[in-house]
C-alpha cells in the first residue's frame, strides 16, 4: 500500500529534478526474473540499467507526525509495441537528509522501490499529470518525520529486463546476378559480372522499429565499391539488393562483404565473392 | 541545505583509494579507505549508453561496488563500545582512517574522487563508451539535537586521468565522483557506491590481490527474502552473459584464484527491514544483518564472484542525543556462517541455515538514546551482483539445410513449385554436450506457420551429444512466398531460425 500524504513526480530528463541521470542498454543471451518467479516474465534479451539521484525535496510539514508518500521518477523509456517488460530489480536509498533538531522523533526513509510500466501501480497511486502507461517508472515509497525535516534526495538504480522483438541480422547471402541460388559464397569466373546480395533477419521488422538499417561494406572498395547503409522496411524479414557493380579489372581474389546492423545487437555477418579467373 | 545551488563535481576534492588499507595488522580493515571494494568484468553480446546521449558500441561492462570510507579524528579506540566511547565525537566512525583531511563535516561541500584502482596497461588505451553510477549514504552520524544533515548529491564514474572539471588526477584509472556534505555537528563517514563503465575490449584484466575482511561483531539479525515482512520488494534477475571474471579481489573465499567462465549474472535487490536500533542509551550497538537470498547453488551452478552495494534506506532518531547510523560493509557468501571471516557467524538459534545458497551479510552499527522510540536503522537497501557459471548446456541455435547436404544456416531460402513438398533438414544445437549421467535435453520447437511448415515438436538431444538433426521436414508446395520463423525454447534460452520460402510456380 503506497502512502498518500505526498506525491513527488520527477522526470529523469530534467537535470533539475534528477541529478546525473544515466541509462545503458545491454544485450544478454537470455534473462528472466527469478524471484518472484513468473512464467510470463521469461525470455528477455536486453538488460537496462538506469541510475540517478532523485531531487525530491520532501518536507515533513509543520508537525511531528510521520508522513508517507511516493516519489515517482519517469525514466522516459517506452516499453510498448515490439518491446515488452519482463522483470525488474530496483534499489533506492537515502542520498540527502536534513533536520532541524528539535523534534522528539525524526525519520527519513526510502522504504522500498519498484520499477513498473504503469505509473499508477494498478490505480494505487494518483496521476495528476496524466503520465502515460507503457513507459518505465521508478516508484519509491518514502517517508519523513520531524518539524523542519526534509528528505532532499534519493539515489536509485533500476535494473530492467525487456524483450526487444526487433530482429537480428542473421545472414548476408550472395549470388551472381541472374542466378537463383543464394549462398554465403559466390564464385565468379568472369570479371565485371554483376552480383546480388540478400540480407536476412531473424524475423519481420516491427513497424515501430522500421527501418532496420544495415551498414554494408566491401573489403575491396576499388573493384567492388560498396559502402552504404541500406534499409529493410517494416514487416520485411529479407531484402534483395540486385545488380551490384564489379570492376572489369578485378584480379583473382576473395572479396568479403560485411553487413553490420546499426542498432540493437549491432550483429555483424559476412559473405564472400570469389573471383577465380579473369577473362 | 538543498536549496543552495549545486555545481556538480566542482568542489574541493577529497581523494580516496579503494585499495588503501589500514596498515595495522592483524585488522587491516581499521582505517581502510573502502570496505569490500569489488570489481567485475562482464562480457555481453552488445552494450550502449542510451541516456543522456547515445554511446558507441561496447561489449564489456566494468562493474564496481562497495563502501567508501572517509576520515575521522575522534581519538576513540575502535571496537570498545561503552558509555564513554566517542562521547565528544558521537557522529564520527572510529573505525575509519585517523585523518582530519579526509573528513566530511563542518558543512563544507566536497567532491569525492574515489579511485577504483584498476590501473592496467590495456585500460590506458580504452575510452569509456558509457556509464551509470549510484551513490548513497552508508554511514552517517547526525547531531539530531541540533540542525543536522548529510548528503551525497550525485554520482558519476569514468575511466579517466582527469576530474570532471579537467583537473589532473594522476594515472588513467576508473574513478567515481560524488559531491558530499555533512552539516555542522554531523559527519558523513561512509558512502555506498556502485558504478558501471562500458568498454569495447576483447581481453580480461589481470585479477588483483587479496581482500581485506571486515570482522563481524555483535548480534545477528536474520532475514529471509521469501518473507515480505522481512525484505521489502525483493527481486532476483537472472541474465545470460558471454563471459565474466571477478577482477578484484582475485582470490575467492577458499583461497583460489578467480577465473573466467561465468555465464550468468544474477542481480538481487530489496530493502532489508532490519529494525536495528541502539538498545542501551548512548552505547554503540554492532551487529550483522544476514539476508537469505533464496538462491540455491546446485552442482551445476558454480559461484564465480560478486559485487555488492548497501545503503541506508530508513533511519529514525530523536532530539535526545546525537544518533549514529552505519551500514558499514557487505558481501555475498555461500556459507551462512562465513567461515572465512575472522569472526565467523553462528547459526540462528534452533535453525540450521543450509550451505550452498547465497546469503548477503551486512555489518551494521546504531547508536542513540531513547525518547519514546529507539533510534536506529529501520531498513537497508541492497543490490548484490553475483556471477555464476552454469555448467549445464542450453539451447544455442536452430539452423536449416537442404536435405542431406549438412550445410546448416540460421536462414535458409527454399523454392516451392506449387505442387510438391520441398524438403529440408533442421539442426537443434546446444551450447555444449549433455552430461553422460544427465537426462536427455528437450527443446520445444514450433513454426509460426503450422499450416505450411508443420513443425511443432520436442526435439531430444541425448547424453554426451550436443545436437540433433531432424531430417526431411517439409514445406507444402502451395506455401506462399513468406518468411517462416521457427522458435526453439531450451531451459532459459529462446532461439529462432528462419525459412525464406520463395513460391516459384513457373518452375
Amino acid at each position: 500500500m503506497h502512502g498518500k500524504e505526498f506525491l513527488v513526480d520527477l522526470d529523469a530528463a530534467d537535470p533539475s529534478q534528477v541529478a546525473t541521470v544515466r541509462a545503458v542498454n545491454l544485450g544478454v543471451s537470455d534473462g528472466l526474473q527469478a524471484f518472484p518467479a513468473s512464467a510470463q516474465l521469461k525470455s528477455a534479451n536486453r538488460l537496462l540499467l538506469f541510475t540517478g539521484t532523485a531531487i525530491c525535496s520532501q518536507g515533513a510539514h509543520d508537525d511531528d507526525n510521520l508522513h508517507r508518500g511516493v516519489v515517482r521518477i519517469r525514466l522516459n523509456f517506452p516499453v510498448a509495441g515490439s518491446t515488452s517488460f519482463k522483470g525488474s530489480a530496483t534499489i533506492a536509498a537515502l542520498a540527502s537528509v536534513h533536520g532541524e533538531g528539535f523534534q522528539e522523533d525524526l525519520t527519513f526513509a526510502a522504504e522500498n522501490a519498484i520499477t513498473l510500466t504503469d505509473p499508477t501501480d494498478g490505480s494505487t497511486v494518483d496521476n495528476p499529470k496524466g503520465l502515460p502507461a507503457g513507459e518505465l517508472y521508478v516508484l519509491i515509497d518514502a517517508a519523513v518525520q520531524g518539524d523542519g525535516s526534509v528528505l532532499n534526495r534519493i539515489a536509485y538504480q533500476a535494473n530492467v529486463l525487456i524483450l526487444d522483438a526487433a530482429p537480428d541480422l542473421v545472414s548476408i547471402l550472395v549470388r551472381p546476378s541472374g542466378t537463383q541460388v543464394w549462398g554465403p559464397t559466390a564464385t565468379f569466373t568472369q570479371s565485371g559480372a554483376a552480383w546480388d546480395y540478400q540480407l536476412n533477419l531473424s524475423g519481420p521488422v516491427p513497424p515501430d522499429k522500421a527501418p532496420f538499417q544495415v551498414n554494408v561494406q566491401s573489403s575491396d572498395q576499388l573493384n567492388v565499391p560498396l559502402s552504404l547503409v541500406v534499409n529493410v522496411d517494416a514487416l520485411e524479414s529479407s531484402k534483395d539488393f540486385l545488380n551490384n557493380f564489379m570492376s572489369a579489372n578485378i584480379p583473382p581474389e576473395t572479396v568479403t562483404i560485411t553487413a553490420t546492423a546499426t542498432k540493437g545487437s549491432m550483429r555483424q555477418q559476412s559473405a564472400t565473392l570469389v573471383i577465380t579467373a579473369v577473362k | 541545505m538543498e536549496r543552495a545551488p549545486v555545481t556538480d563535481f566542482n568542489h574541493p576534492p577529497i581523494q580516496l583509494d579503494v585499495q588503501v588499507n589500514g596498515g595495522n595488522p592483524p585488522d587491516l580493515s581499521l582505517g581502510a579507505e573502502a570496505a569490500y571494494p569489488r570489481a567485475l568484468q562482464i562480457s555481453v553480446t552488445d552494450a550502449e549508453q542510451v541516456f543522456p546521449f547515445a554511446g558507441n558500441a561496447a561489449n564489456t561492462l566494468m562493474l564496481f561496488a562497495g563502501v567508501a570510507r572517509f576520515g575521522q579524528d575522534s581519538f576513540v579506540i575502535p571496537h570498545e563500545p561503552g558509555p564513554d566511547a566517542g562521547e565528544d565525537n558521537i557522529p564520527e566512525d572510529p573505525d575509519n582512517r585517523f585523518d582530519g583531511s579526509l573528513e566530511v563535516d563542518h558543512g563544507q561541500r566536497l567532491t569525492l574522487q574515489l579511485e577504483l584502482h584498476l590501473q592496467q596497461q590495456q585500460f590506458s588505451l580504452l575510452t569509456s563508451q558509457g556509464s551509470a553510477a549510484f551513490a548513497a549514504l552508508a554511514n552517517a552520524g547526525l547531531d539530531t539535537g541540533n540542525p543536522f544533515g548529510a548528503a551525497s548529491d550525485n554520482a558519476l564514474i569514468d575511466l579517466t586521468g582527469t576530474s570532471p572539471t579537467r583537473q589532473p588526477l594522476g594515472p588513467k584509472d576508473f574513478w567515481l565522483f560524488s559531491d558530499v556534505i555533512a552539516e555542522e555537528g554531523s559527519q558523513l563517514n561512509r558512502l555506498a557506491y556502485q558504478g558501471i563503465t562500458l568498454l569495447q575490449t576483447g581481453t580480461f584484466a589481470t585479477p588483483g590481490v587479496n581482500e581485506i575482511l571486515v570482522p563481524h561483531v555483535g548480534q545477528i539479525v536474520d532475514l529471509d527474502v521469501a518473507e515480505a515482512t522481512q525484505v521489502a520488494v525483493a527481486r532476483t534477475l537472472d541474465a545470460g552473459i558471454v563471459d565474466a571474471l571477478q577482477i578484484f579481489p582475485g582470490i575467492d573465499d577458499a583461497g583460489n584464484p578467480t577465473s573466467a567462465g561465468a555465464n550468468r549474472l544474477l542481480i538481487f535487490s530489496g530493502t532489508a527491514l532490519c529494525d536495528f536500533s541502539s538498545q542501551i542509551d548512548n552505547i554503540l550497538r554492532r551487529g550483522v544483518v544476514r539476508v537469505r537470498l533464496r538462491f540455491p547453488l546446485p552442482g551445476n551452478l558454480l559461484f564465480k564472484g560478486s559485487a555488492t552495494v548497501v545503503a541506508l534506506s530508513s533511519i529514525h532518531g530523536n532530539d535526545e542525543q546525537p544518533s549514529t547510523f552505519r551500514s558499514n560493509a557487505a558481501r555475498v557468501v555461500t556459507d551462512p556462517t562465513d567461515p572465512a571471516n575472522p569472526n565467523p557467524l553462528p547459526q540462528p538459534a534452533g535453525q540450521n541455515l543450509p550451505g550452498g545458497e547465497l546469503y548477503l551479510l551486512i555489518d551494521v552499527v546504531a547508536r542513540g538514546a531513547e525518547n519514546g522510540a529507539r533510534p536506529g536503522i529501520s531498513s537497508i537497501a541492497y543490490q548484490a551482483n553475483v556471477l555464476v557459471q552454469d555448467t549445464e548446456p542450453d539451447l544455442d541455435s536452430i539452423s536449416f539445410s537442404l536435405p542431406g547436404q549438412g550445410n546448416f544456416v540460421r536462414s535458409l531460402s527454399l523454392l516451392v513449385n506449387g505442387v510438391d513438398l520441398t524438403l529440408f533438414d533442421m539442426k537443434v544445437a546446444l551450447s555444449g554436450p549433455v552430461a553422460a549421467n544427465a537426462s536427455p535435453f528437450a527443446v520445444v520447437v514450433e513454426s509460426d506457420d503450422l499450416q505450411n511448415v508443420g513443425i511443432a515438436q520436442a526435439v531430444v538431444i541425448l547424453p554426451q551429444t550436443s545436437f540433433t538433426i531432424v531430417s526431411n521436414l517439409a514445406v507444402l508446395g502451395t506455401a506462399p512466398s513468406e518468411t517462416v520463423t521457427v522458435t526453439g525454447t531450451g531451459t532459459r534460452a529462446v532461439r529462432t531460425g528462419t525459412l525464406n520460402i520463395i513460391q516459384d510456380i513457373n518452375k
